[in-house]
């Protein structure tokens, strides 16, 4: 008798064995032909869809009971429920008062309510923070010598932006990372005149085998009496540095110290980048107005002073 | 000839919520899925796009609710059955679903308006009974316990490979 024939061995392998991982090319270039609007319009639908499908079940029904209550055919309900159809204003007001439930929540002046549009599993230590007071006072962390973070990946063909410095080091911003945002609908409607207050963090990651620094810039906004905050927004500016290893001294293992030019460069990019970024956000929300001030990246302070 | 064939996780559209698999004959070097994406993209690319984008959005967030397919297309509970896209569209997707956690992804393709049942157009008919016949297969060897469903009926385990030799 062959061992492999064992019933007990069959048993044991057919524990452990799973079907074979496959990665298909194919779907990825489908995949990476979807714009996000396109696969976010889709996702809507199909969530929505769920919600309306979880507020029949929480109520202990079916889709006939949905459709008997509101005189239309189940096939009707089916197709709500498929995640393809676009529901008008007036369908989705029915459905809610039916099942008691808010799909489209617009009432502003209600308690305060954090809309996040984008939020992942947040990935790094925040730094110790320190209020702006009409000036926009900056910190940076301590400078880590870390491994590269999980949650940031690399496109292996996407277009680099480079330049050289003074001193000879070329500067690449390789990807860029939209971290946290969020935005955070206030109790009272605000006047457009109104200014707002930011505080600003900004930290520093580095990997050192793959010469690639992590500017990592954290913006709050808050209202003019410099307390209620009203949104917030996390990018990573990722830089890839040739011949860090001449500019950069690790005195310590878990310390190292960048050139201030370096600093300043990473930074005056970061900071522009993530001005973009949050006017793309805010755009059309009571934080339109809400620009990123123009700020020296030299008037730095350093935790510790350790940099 | 039975088919013989292996059952493979796409790992492009599997998530969270639901693992999507998909099928390879073993005479062939694509998945059924795969060669759907192929004989149809050029004709209905944004069909097979939207395809591709509902089932990624499955694997990622939402689960393969039921009301996401059109059930009972192939055989009495045997779970084969099709993807709704978009009301107008053309293509037809068949999968075999193993309730909100997994999916097996087959093949298809455009569904011509004239016909009323899925056996009047030869290419339909063909991958749907593909999938009748895989899900028999894979409903013998879970009957005997050489499949089996884990991590809470989101992955097969066991002899996923199918050939003339059982």
């Amino acid at each position: 008798m062959k061992v492999k024939n064992l019933p007990v061995i069959r048993y044991l392998q057919m524990k452990t064995d799973k079907a074979k991982n496959y990665t298909s090319e194919i779907v990825d270039e489908i995949l990476s032909d979807i714009s996000a609007d396109e696969y976010l319009l889709v996702e809507k639908k199909m969530l929505l869809a769920a919600r309306i499908d979880d507020a029949i079940k929480a109520r202990g029904w079916q889709k006939q009971d949905l459709a008997k209550a509101l005189h239309k055919r189940p096939s009707e309900i089916s197709k709500w429920l498929s995640g393809t159809h676009n529901f008008t204003t007036e369908t989705l007001w029915e459905i809610e008062k039916i099942l008691g439930t808010d799909f489209i929540n617009l009432q502003e002046q209600d308690a305060e309510e954090t809309i996040t549009r984008f939020k992942p599993a947040m990935f790094l230590q925040q730094v110790a923070e320190q209020t702006s007071s009409g000036k926009y006072e900056i910190q940076t962390s301590n400078l880590n010598f870390v491994s590269e973070p999980d949650s940031i990946e690399y496109s292996r063909e996407r277009k680099t932006r480079e330049g050289k410095t003074s001193k000879g080091y070329t500067v690449k911003l390789k990807t860029l990372e939209l971290i946290d945002f969020s935005i955070i609908c206030p109790q009272k409607q605000k006047s457009e005149t109104e200014e707002f207050n930011y505080k600003i963090n900004i930290e520093h990651k580095i990997n050192k085998e793959k010469k690639l620094v992590f500017v990592i810039i954290n913006v709050n906004v808050f209202h003019e009496d410099k307390v209620t905050n009203l949104g917030s927004l996390k990018t990573s500016s990722n830089f890839e540095i040739t011949d860090i290893d001449k500019f950069c001294e690790f005195s310590q293992p878990d310390k190292i110290k960048l050139p201030l030019e370096i600093i300043e460069t990473l930074n005056s990019i970061s900071l522009s980048t993530t001005r973009g970024v949050m006017f793309s956000q805010f755009k059309g929300t009571f934080l339109h107005n809400a620009v990123l001030p123009v700020i020296d990246p030299k008037v730095f302070k350093t935790e510790s002073n350790k940099i | 000839m039975a088919p013989e064939f292996e059952i493979v996780r796409l790992n492009n559209l599997s998530g969270t919520e639901t693992t999507i698999y998909s099928i390879r004959l073993l005479n062939d070097n694509f998945t059924i899925f795969e060669n759907f994406i192929l004989e149809n993209r050029n004709e209905f690319k944004s069909e097979i796009k939207d395809i591709i984008n509902r089932l990624d959005v499955i694997g990622k967030k939402t689960g393969a609710r039921e009301y996401y397919f059109k059930l009972n297309e192939g055989n009495p509970g045997d779970g084969v059955a099709a993807l709704y896209d978009r009301p107008k569209n053309k293509l037809r997707l068949y999968c075999i679903r193993y309730g909100m956690n997994l999916v097996i992804a087959g093949g298809g393709g455009p569904k011509p308006e004239n016909i009323v049942a899925l056996q009047d157009d030869e290419k339909l008919k063909k991958e749907n009974y593909l999938l009748r016949e895989v899900s028999r297969k894979i409903r013998e060897r879970t009957s005997t316990g050489e499949i089996c469903f884990i991590n809470e009926g989101k992955e097969f385990t066991g002899n996923t490979l199918f050939t003339d030799e059982d």
